[in-house]
């Protein structure tokens, strides 16, 4: 009996060992997270009244509500193709170009610098300059595109119903690409050479090296990049609002945008918007688990369950190689003809190709910085100018006084880089034991963090700002810091772990026969060689937090002490009657700056550090 | 809260150089003073230019002159963030002290406000136009405290109606059309009509048709909501016809006014648009420095309606609180000082609501309106602010209202689901 106790006690004590390891990151989540979160489902089952306040609980009613609204299955509809759509074309697009750009052309490192100015931009400035150049008689592409001929008109693009959604989609796309092709690129930097070799050598072409090697090897890769996209489209809420919140109707909602639209424009119900919510969330939650269960990794042995999980992983698999071997039959004869002619042109071309792709992805940033110098004018020549008239160099003298730019600087490099110190902290550990040791409650660990990428922030907002008029936290720096952190650690701890896990266990072990505790051994030893994807997770976070609007709208909007964050302050000039976009964009300009610059000096680091190792 | 407990006599008499104007009216009620003073207040209120926050700062820098213990929170929000931010204090029962937002009448209805004779004086009251004090009544006590107005009119660009040989501005829904054809056999590609019908303001321009066709939102004889009235129906139906013939530009549904409709006048490529009256610095500015000749009118009407603009009031609320009664008043008092409530209108290129600061406002030349433009006030006429569900209303309005001019849809249909929303309330 005694020896059943020490061992109950030595397994509870092992059991214990990854507890201060996780707990930061478990209790950040939690605490900021889980709150608002539970806020949301707990309003779900409350009547609220048009003023916001709270009545009685009225169990199912809000969703039966919903449910009965006429408009529901269109924009569930909508919602889906938002979601296939963007998604599927994305992944392919990125999948092409980062597989173009592992070929190496010349112009590569040009293509990449363009790639990352649109990843370095906050979301709500680069849809506020696709709105600027989409605009009907005022907008620089209809210039462009009845300059070259190509239509004469000047088509409303994202105001037309017939045109809207299609736009909407279009610029999330473009906006979706730099970030899943770096993430694609890292994958393929890891395929090993000597494969690829080895299959030429026994004769299979380049289309079956491609599709029967490389693939299957980046498949992690790629779902890495499904996922984090599949999260980031569903609750994209900026694109789809900044087009098309001032146009009457629902030919571009979203849920997401839906739900904005019930609680605050357009029927004033949080119960019934809280009720989506929750939907929206439940619906991710099935798609991410049942994604993650067939993607996952099947040892060989298999049990009966694994052999139906693969038979059903093999037959998408084979579906969707099919439809492209289909394609490529097609095709072939205007393919060879196309090689054939291509081929003495083939450095050259792919020289130009690569830099064409990067001046489309700088287009709408250079378009930024000439608007930026414009009168207000010039702003809204009908038709469009594409240079100023006058150069307003000036513009970027008066933004500063027209608003306190300097203290929305200060404001917003404190905020961003104490998280991003924050978020290290506590995700190195966690990433560790994750990594280390092993330990029941590492998926429910992993889902943990993954329902903090889950959630719609225009949905938490309220719980989180409950939750900080409760803490009398508003405007406070250690509060929007810890909510930043705690909605960032998931990515800093995903990345961590692709990273540690690529480490051989046998350095740790011998670290620790040494006599280095495991602390010390995650300092000395780990740290130095996970220097790419530390560096991809401080970039990443410090990026992601200077870029953040909602949360700092919502808990850290004191101008009157002056915490205000860039994005919100820049936000000022977008007014009811009058944008005034020259400064916006001037504003806008000199906020990409620092992050560009960030990233530009990492962006060797970053390809790798995003992928090393790829996700176990 | 242990702060020294003021008297609002010391105050007045310590600010004094902001109150000149209204030396010697009494104190609203000063057995608030009993009361321990709340040692911070808030007010929230929207950004209507780049100059909102300064004034408000000015007011707080004369307050705390005063009381330099009260710490005073002032946000000013963009329009897309008020909503939210209000909604989201509401709930949170963190109410602000000073609020400037539409929705004034659930908040009085459900208790949460102030009468206005609670937090004014009654020279204060007495000094606000008829016109708007009636307009702040909810069974008949005043609880919105008239902020700033517009009057809104149609502008006409005068060069295009000489060029296309328009002799006057359209008077009935008949004439506009026939003005309509007159401009576009002159230059196709300008929108006769610039009209604005998009989600972010269209409730003005709806208003503002709904009545020239005749109509209203509100049925007073029957006390319900007639947006779906066959003289609506009629009217919209109309308006799509207008946007059928490319009288307006091509897709007024969508159409804001600061991004879509002002440009297109100020560029000359629209002949008619609405607009506030006097120099509102997003309309006019362009326009002068464009040296464009401009004239503001009346919108066309149908079915002898009466030539009118439309007024729209903006207001501010006082929120019940422990210990603010009198900190809310000398807030507001500065706020109210004629000279200084006239500086705000210029500001946001705005008509203010009391008598003793329209005076300065008419006599200055540099607002852009006079003592003529008095008449076109008193031809004003209001949203139904104060009818139960106008909040409802007026947020389907404002999102929907567009459909009735885009393809596909009925018109009927459309004010149909409107007036379902403002009877659900």
């Amino acid at each position: 009996m005694n020896e059943t106790a020490a061992r109950r006690r030595a397994r509870l004590l092992r059991a214990l060992v990854p507890v201060p390891w996780l707990a930061p990151t478990v209790l950040i989540i939690l605490v900021i997270v889980a709150f608002p979160a539970g806020y949301a489902i707990w309003l779900s089952f409350m009547k609220v009244n048009q003023i916001g306040q709270i009545k009685e609980f009225v169990g199912f009613e809000n969703y039966l509500r919903l449910f009965r609204e006429p408009l529901f299955g269109h924009i569930v509809g909508n919602t889906l193709t938002w979601l296939v759509v963007v998604v599927a074309v994305t992944m392919i697009c990125s999948l092409a170009l980062a597989t173009f750009m592992h070929t190496g052309p010349r112009g590569e490192r040009f293509l990449r610098f363009s790639l990352i100015v649109p990843w370095a931009a906050a979301l709500v400035m680069t849809s506020t300059v696709w709105r600027f150049i989409l605009e009907g008689r005022s907008g620089q592409l209809n210039r462009l595109l009845n300059d070259l001929g190509i239509i004469s008109g000047y088509p409303d693009w994202f105001k037309d119903p017939a045109t809207a959604f299609l736009t909407v989609m279009l610029v999330g796309v473009i906006t979706s690409i730099p970030f899943t092709t770096y993430v694609l690129l890292g994958g393929l930097k890891t395929v090993p050479v000597e494969l690829i070799e080895a299959a030429r050598i026994d004769g299979a072409t380049a289309w079956q090296t491609y599709t029967r090697i490389t693939l299957p090897t980046i498949r992690p890769t790629i779902f890495v990049a499904l996922v984090l996209n599949l999260l980031h489209v569903f609750n994209a809420f900026t694109i789809i609002w900044v087009l098309t919140g001032g146009s009457a109707g629902n030919v571009a909602d979203t849920t997401i945008t839906w739900l904005y639209k019930i609680a605050f424009t357009v029927q004033l119900d949080m119960g019934k918007a809280a009720a989506l919510g929750t939907l929206n969330f439940l619906f991710l939650s099935i798609v991410i688990a049942l994604y993650m269960w067939l993607s996952r990794p099947l040892d060989d042995r298999g049990t009966r369950r694994h052999g139906v999980i693969r038979a059903s992983r093999d037959a998408i698999e084979d579906a969707v190689l099919r439809a492209a071997a289909a394609m490529r039959r097609r095709t072939t004869a205007l393919r060879a003809g196309c090689r054939r002619a291509l081929r003495p042109l083939r450095a050259p071309a792919a020289t130009v190709l690569a830099i064409l792709i990067g001046l489309f992805f700088l287009a709408p940033y250079a378009v930024m910085f000439l608007a930026s110098l414009k009168s207000r004018d010039d702003l809204w020549a009908m038709p469009a100018t594409y240079l100023p008239t006058e150069w307003e160099w000036s513009n970027y003298v008066d933004v500063w006084t027209q608003i306190d730019l300097a203290d929305y600087f200060r404001v917003s490099l404190t905020i961003a880089l104490l998280t991003t110190v924050l978020v290290v902290v506590v995700a190195l550990p966690a990433a560790y034991a994750v990594t280390r040791l092993r330990f029941r409650g590492r998926s429910a660990f992993l889902g943990l963090i993954l329902v903090t990428q889950m959630l719609p922030g225009v949905a938490v907002v309220i719980g989180i700002y409950r939750e900080a008029t409760l803490v009398s936290a508003l405007g406070e720096y250690w509060f929007i810091i810890l909510v930043d952190t705690a909605f960032n650690v998931a990515f800093a701890v995903w990345i961590l772990i692709a990273n540690m896990s690529a480490i051989p266990l046998e350095l740790d072990e011998a670290a620790m026969i040494d006599g280095l505790g495991r602390f010390r051994t995650l300092v000395r030893v780990i740290l130095p060689l996970i220097g790419g994807g530390l560096v991809t997770v401080v970039v990443y976070t410090f990026i992601g937090v200077w870029n953040e609007f909602l949360l700092a709208l919502t808990v850290f909007n004191k101008p009157a002490d002056g915490r205000v964050v860039l994005t919100v302050g820049l936000n000022k000039f977008v007014g009811v009657f009058e944008t005034n976009y020259q400064y916006l964009f001037a504003g806008s300009l000199l906020a990409i700056i620092p992050a560009v610059i960030l990233f530009s000096l990492i962006e060797r680091r970053l390809v790798g550090g995003l992928t090393a190792g790829a996700i176990k | 809260m242990k702060h020294v407990i003021k008297s609002t006599g010391v105050a007045v008499a310590a600010s004094a150089p902001l109150l000149t104007g209204c030396a010697g009216s009494p104190s609203p009620d000063s057995s608030a003073s009993a009361e321990p003073l709340a040692d911070s207040i808030s007010i929230v209120v929207a950004q209507y230019s780049t100059g909102t926050q300064a004034h408000w700062q000015q007011v707080i820098a004369d307050f705390n002159k005063a009381y330099p213990d009260v710490k005073v929170d002032l946000q000013v929000l963009d329009w897309g963030a008020l909503t939210p931010t209000v909604n989201t204090l509401i709930q949170t029962e963190q109410y602000p002290d000073i609020l400037n937002f539409g929705n004034w009448a659930s908040f009085a209805d459900a208790g949460l406000l102030y009468p206005a004779s609670d937090v004014l004086s009654t020279d204060q009251i007495a000094d606000f136009l008829p016109t708007f004090a009636d307009n702040s009544k909810l069974d008949g006590v005043q609880y919105a405290l008239p902020y700033v107005a517009s009057i809104n009119v149609m502008y006409y660009n005068e060069d295009i109606f000489a060029k296309a040989g328009v002799t006057a501005p359209p008077t009935t829904f008949d004439d506009m059309l026939k003005v309509c054809q007159q401009i576009k056999a002159y230059d196709p590609t300008i929108a006769p009509y610039a009209l604005a019908l998009g989600a972010v303001g269209g409730t003005a321009e709806a208003t503002l048709w709904a009545y020239a066709g005749g109509g209203s939102w509100y049925d007073d004889a029957k006390g319900s909501w007639a947006i779906n009235s066959a003289t609506n129906i009629a009217t919209f139906t109309y308006l799509n016809e207008l946007k059928a013939k490319g009288c307006t530009e091509a897709n007024p549904g969508q159409t804001n006014t600061g991004d879509g409709t002002f440009p297109l006048f100020q560029h000359g490529k629209a002949a008619m648009a609405y607009a506030t009256l006097g120099n509102s610095p997003a309309f006019m500015k362009p326009i002068q420095d464009a040296g464009m000749h401009v004239k503001a009118t009346t919108i066309p009407t149908n079915n002898g309606t009466k030539p009118f603009t439309l007024g729209i009031q903006d207001n501010l609320e006082a929120f019940k609180k422990p210990g603010n009664k009198v900190l809310v008043q000398e807030i507001l008092k500065r706020f109210y000082e004629p000279q200084h409530y006239a500086a705000v209108a210029k500001t946001e290129g705005l008509f203010p609501t009391t008598k003793s600061a329209l005076d300065i406002t008419l006599k200055d030349p540099d607002t852009g309106l006079s003592t003529d433009d008095l008449s076109l006030l008193e031809q004003s006429r209001f949203y139904p602010t104060t009818k139960p569900g106008w909040s409802a209303a007026n947020a389907r309005i404002k999102s929907d209202i567009g459909l009735t001019v885009t393809d596909g849809n009925d018109v009927a249909q459309v004010l149909g689901a409107i007036q379902d929303a403002a009877a659900a309330g």
